[in-house]
């Protein structure tokens, strides 16, 4: 096993476990849960092909849901994530993304933010639409994506700069 | 034929995005009949195992919270024994006479922020844990058992949209139908309580005892606030429950002993 696919999958399994030990178990306002797992999605490296991507997330997701039981719905939004990354990554680094030279944790920090709040808010999107399953509660699904992804982003910019650091 | 190959090879990524997103979409859809497959309670084995653990060593952090809700109930339910014991000091008064078996046990998981929530127990088959038993805590009913594995089991929490609870008012003895909207954990609903029923603000709700999954009478919240309809002669009530459901933690498994004869009888009705 080569050293790029065992961190992948050691990312996998951490953050699996500790978006659901630890950061399901926070509830904050009694409904607010940040979602720190999107960080496998940001961390996946970037140079690899997009169609083993979409099915590692999808699998990702999947793994969340039997946990969580939530059914499919954590499936469907990382799978989201997953394909809006490439269109993501290029609003943010421009033309240095097709030319795969690009490195996030060696750019800038509004950079950084922007390309994991985007992330997150796709995922929140589908996720709380998945859950809401109505048009009557639109409402609902834009005040909860808002409140918990700016607690998401929050979150996993720190944990973000923490793996970094350890990085070097 | 290479053009279509072609084609299809060029949008893999489209088709492969597609084919996963409907098969999620599915499984949220159809998650209810997913859950009664074998492959899920070979899962419900390993998610089981794996909250157990992290159950264990979350219990210590609560120890005072828990003795001191158990010590209550406990000084609750020697009052109620000491008001049986001098009620039934005459008449002779047999134990075995309840129609309803108690059994501890433990959530290790639980969910309250989707439509449709579930919780998981430590027990099981082994420990004598069928599905349509009723699970309730020291405060409030909690949910009804669904599916069971040999060592756990998944319940249908109260905040799920296929709940239906008998319910009724304390004082009145008038009936309703509990179930829950999607929007407040600890918020549910009380539906077709008649107009006529006198109600107000701060009543309490218990259970209802027209069923064989709860005995009447176990706490579920108190009236929250009354919505008077327009056209039907029903109310709608809130009513804050007084389980917080998203805080469980010792819960107990109701039995009916009777439950077998109850559904025998159910069904000998239906058919004739």
């Amino acid at each position: 096993m080569n050293s790029t696919l065992f961190s992948i999958v050691v990312r996998f399994f951490v953050l699996l476990f500790v978006q659901i030990l630890i950061f399901n178990e926070i509830d904050f306002l009694g409904a607010y849960d940040p979602l720190i797992a999107i960080l496998f999605l940001l961390l996946y490296p970037i140079n690899t092909e997009q169609f083993s991507f979409l099915i590692v997330a999808f699998f990702f997701g999947l793994s969340l849901d039997i946990f969580l039981m939530s059914g499919g719905i954590h499936a469907c939004s990382f799978l989201v994530a997953a394909f809006a990354r490439p269109a993501i990554l290029r609003f943010t680094f421009g033309v240095s993304y097709d030319y795969h030279d690009i490195n996030i944790s060696k750019s800038s920090i509004p950079q950084q933010l922007t390309t994991i709040s985007l992330l997150v808010l796709c995922h929140h999107i589908i996720m709380y639409s998945l859950i809401a399953f109505s048009w009557n509660r639109f409402l609902w699904v834009i005040e909860r994506t808002l409140v918990n992804g700016i607690f998401s982003v929050v979150l996993c910019f720190m944990l973000f700069y923490l793996i970094k650091k350890d990085e070097k | 034929m290479q053009q279509i190959i072609n084609s299809i090879l060029r949008n893999k990524n489209v088709l492969i995005f597609l084919l996963l997103f409907s098969f999620g979409v599915l499984l949220t859809i159809a998650s209810d009949s997913f859950r009664k497959s074998t492959a899920s309670l070979i899962n419900q084995q390993i998610t089981g195992a794996v909250f157990e653990t992290s159950n264990q060593i979350k219990a210590y952090f609560f120890l005072q919270k828990t003795n001191s809700l158990l010590l209550n109930e406990n000084i609750h339910l020697k009052n109620q024994l000491a008001l049986l014991q001098e009620k039934h000091s005459e008449t002779t008064y047999n134990p075995k006479d309840t129609l309803y078996f108690y059994r501890p046990s433990r959530v290790i998981s639980n969910s309250f922020s989707l439509r449709n929530n579930y919780l998981m127990l430590n027990s099981g088959k082994n420990q004598g844990i069928l599905p349509e038993m009723g699970v309730t805590s020291a405060k409030g009913i909690v949910g009804i058992v669904s599916y069971t594995s040999n060592g756990y089991a998944t319940v249908i929490s109260l905040l799920n949209s296929k709940t239906r609870v008998n319910a009724r008012l304390l004082n009145t003895h008038h009936f309703g139908s509990l179930e829950w909207d999607g929007l407040d954990p600890s918020i549910a609903k009380l539906v077709d309580v008649p107009i006529i029923a006198p109600i107000k603000e701060g009543d309490t709700i218990v259970t209802g005892g027209n069923s064989y999954i709860f005995p009447a009478g176990l706490p579920i919240g108190y009236v929250h606030k009354i919505h008077v309809p327009d056209i039907q002669n029903y109310y709608e009530i809130d009513v804050k429950l007084f389980n917080d459901m998203t805080n469980l933690n010792d819960v107990y498994v109701i039995e009916n002993l009777d439950r077998d004869e109850v559904i025998t009888l159910q069904k000998k009705n239906l058919d004739e």
